[in-house]
């Protein structure tokens, strides 16, 4: 027995993590792509039938699901580049010395730790048009009232908003970490060299920090990409289909319509999408360091 | 107009002083070493200088003007870092060139200096790699090169040579010697290596434990030491330091062991009269003792012979204590033997046994 264990070493260890992305990971996603070339539909009696690529053709031929890719990317680009850039700035705040500094990262993790439910609700409340806080902030600083998620046009900024506040913090937390790991030497040398401040953060710590934030860009864009939570709770996808972004649209296929087949090829089509997305930030890292 | 004068500046760190009124005034281009040994606080008082640590109080003046309060980019210097600081995410010639991109210097301008100065450091063919693919001396290099581009006021360098090899080392030596004489710019230059603090400098600055010791050309560094430590710190293999009593008898003054007996020049008498009857110590270089076969007053037994071509070292025992002999390469005795060496007491000097200062 122990020799056993000992000859076949290098394939126990792994054992227990290959059960788990099999059963886990690699299967729900196998399983989802068999589905999405079916016809699974709870409103139909007949036995589920395998239909090839149709579930597919039908999906780039309806408005709503452009309309809802169109909705993500706007949707994630708005709230993981605001993130970004905020949270390399509090970040760079908070790597000074100062009093209180624990109290402040102890403050930043409270959104995080909060339930999107409840983030939900209290964000509906803050937006209501006549009493919420929001009108009441714009009108303070002079600005005209907005109609936040009752309006076609404001509703992804609105709901955007809800995201850059819950994850902004996270964001921070990473670049911090990678600030705190900086080498120390080049800005002596920088200094000595001549650089003023911005020059530093421009050809110093930016560069230095580069691989970090694009960490943390790709974590966020991946979670805002496939936000859900947030967005069901605060507008089902509303009004109309003014914030259906994937995620929301094949929900309403699978448990509005319950078309299971045409809710998973939405799914896959949001995994490609990720993963290609990804993949893409990947290899431009790689082609940018040479 | 590059004078650095540095007005009895004090730094201390929580608890420690690492530098305790250093004061130096160094002329324009001037050439200093401040050499001494590790920890001594060299490199904090080249980092003051710099602007890089705040001095504790003190002031620094460049150029004539109070620089104590700016930071590093008002005092036109340019330094060399003892762990290189190099800039990990730019190539060597993006390293070199940063400083003069900074300055809005002229493309072409800016090429042409570069890649002089790496023609000059022998860095060329690596002007395209990142540091990290480049080995402990050629980062040396990369960092010599990106003070040098910029022809700077002051030049600070903090061991710049420490990791070359030693054909290398001669090589850059030379080479810096010759940029001094170009630029004419004033250079503070921090070693622990005496041959480069000889050959190199003006005037060198001897620290031991934050305090300057002395400061004095090469010459006469090594020719009429301040005190012990000095003696011992510059000088290789080490002056040798024997413990005796001042003694003055009728045909004028000894120093005197259990069977050692060494008569003084007249001419001391003046300086030695407190002396007489206390402990002092007499330090003899190795080149100053002369050994012979026999027939000498002093004799001592041969333990080790180390020929070195050019000389031989004698590690000998007189009276209980180790001395090293530097003889001439054909003399060579037997290990065991003994033979007799007589001091040339012209050359010799004697120390306080319990400051170290210099008597004679
Ligand atoms: N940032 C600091 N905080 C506390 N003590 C320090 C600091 N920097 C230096 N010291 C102390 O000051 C003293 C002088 O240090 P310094 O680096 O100037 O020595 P050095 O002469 O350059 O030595 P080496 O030859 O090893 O480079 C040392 O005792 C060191 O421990
Ligand atoms: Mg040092």
């Amino acid at each position: 027995m122990e020799r056993f264990i000992e000859r076949n070493i290098k394939w126990l260890f792994p054992l227990p993590a290959a059960v788990f992305i099999v059963s886990m990971m690699a299967f729900p996603v196998a399983y989802t792509i068999w589905v999405s070339l079916t016809d699974w539909s709870m409103t139909s009696s007949s036995a589920v039938q395998f239909v090839g690529l149709k579930n597919y053709i039908a999906l780039f031929n309806d408005p709503r699901f452009f309309n809802a890719v169109k909705l993500t990317l706007y949707f994630t680009g708005l709230a993981v580049s605001v993130e970004t850039v905020l949270g390399v700035g509090i970040a760079l705040i908070l790597n000074r010395e100062f009093k209180g500094k624990n109290f402040v990262k102890g403050i930043l993790l409270l959104p995080m730790v909060a339930t999107p439910v409840a983030i939900g609700l209290a964000w509906t409340l803050f937006y209501e048009p006549t009493i919420g806080l929001g009108n009441y902030a714009l009108q303070l600083l002079g600005l005209p009232a907005s109609k936040w998620l009752a309006s076609n046009t404001s509703v992804i900024p609105a709901l955007a908003i809800v995201d850059i506040w819950e994850w902004t913090p996270m964001v921070a937390l990473i670049v911090l970490a990678g600030l705190a790991a900086l080498p120390h030497d080049p800005y002596e040398a920088a200094m000595v060299d001549g650089a003023n401040t911005w020059q530093v953060f421009r050809y110093i710590t930016l560069p230095l920090l580069s691989p970090t934030i694009l960490v943390a860009v790709v974590l966020r864009g991946i979670d805002a990409f496939k936000t859900f939570d947030i967005i069901y709770t605060m507008t089902a996808g509303g009004p109309g289909f003014a914030s259906e972004t994937l995620n929301i649209y094949a929900y309403n296929l699978g448990f509005g319509y319950f078309k299971f087949g045409a809710a998973s090829s939405a799914l896959v089509a949001l995994l490609a999408l990720v993963l290609g997305g990804s993949l893409l930030v990947l290899w431009m890292r790689r082609t940018w360091e040479q | 107009m590059k004078k650095v004068v540095c007005e009895h500046i004090v730094k201390r760190f929580e608890g420690v002083t690492a530098v305790n009124d250093f004061h130096l005034e160094i002329a324009d281009k001037e050439f200093i070493v401040i050499v001494g040994p590790s920890g001594c606080g060299k490199s904090t008082s080249l980092r003051m200088i710099a602007g890089l640590e705040q001095q504790t109080s003190g002031d620094i003046y460049i150029g004539g003007q109070k620089v104590s309060d700016k930071p590093p980019r008002d005092r036109n210097i340019a330094m060399v870092f003892q762990n290189y600081a190099l800039y990990p995410h730019m190539n060597v010639y993006d390293n070199m060139a940063f400083s003069l991109k900074l300055q809005g210097v002229d493309k072409k301008e800016i090429d042409r200096r570069v890649r002089e100065a790496a023609e000059i450091l022998n860095i060329a063919q690596y002007l395209e790699r990142k540091p990290k693919e480049l080995s402990g001396g050629q980062r040396q290099r990369v960092a010599l090169g990106r003070a040098i581009v910029r022809e700077p006021a002051v030049f600070l360098m903090d061991e710049p040579l420490s990791n070359l090899d030693a054909k290398l080392r001669v090589q850059m030596r030379t080479e810096i010697a010759k940029l001094h004489h170009r630029l004419g710019a004033t250079t503070i230059y921090v070693t622990h290596d005496q041959i480069e603090a000889m050959t190199m400098a003006d005037r060198i600055v001897v620290m031991k434990d934050g305090v300057i010791q002395q400061i004095a050309d090469p010459q006469t560094i090594y020719d009429k030491p301040a005190n012990r430590f000095v003696a011992s710190f510059i000088g290789m293999p080490p002056m040798n330091f024997i413990d005796c009593r001042l003694e003055k008898r009728e045909a004028g003054l000894w120093l005197v062991r259990e069977t050692m007996a060494v008569a003084l020049p007249a001419a001391w008498a003046e300086r030695l009269s407190q002396r007489f009857g206390q402990q002092v110590v007499l330090g003899v270089r190795p080149e100053n003792i002369i050994p012979a076969d026999a027939g000498g007053p002093l004799a001592a037994k041969v333990e080790v012979v180390e020929p070195l071509g050019a000389e031989t070292l004698l590690h000998v025992r007189l009276d209980g204590q180790s001395l090293v002999v530097k003889a001439g390469p054909d003399y060579q005795p037997d290990e065991g033997q003994t033979i007799t060496l007589s001091f040339d007491m012209n050359k010799a000097h004697v120390f306080d046994h319990e400051t170290g200062t210099t008597i004679v």
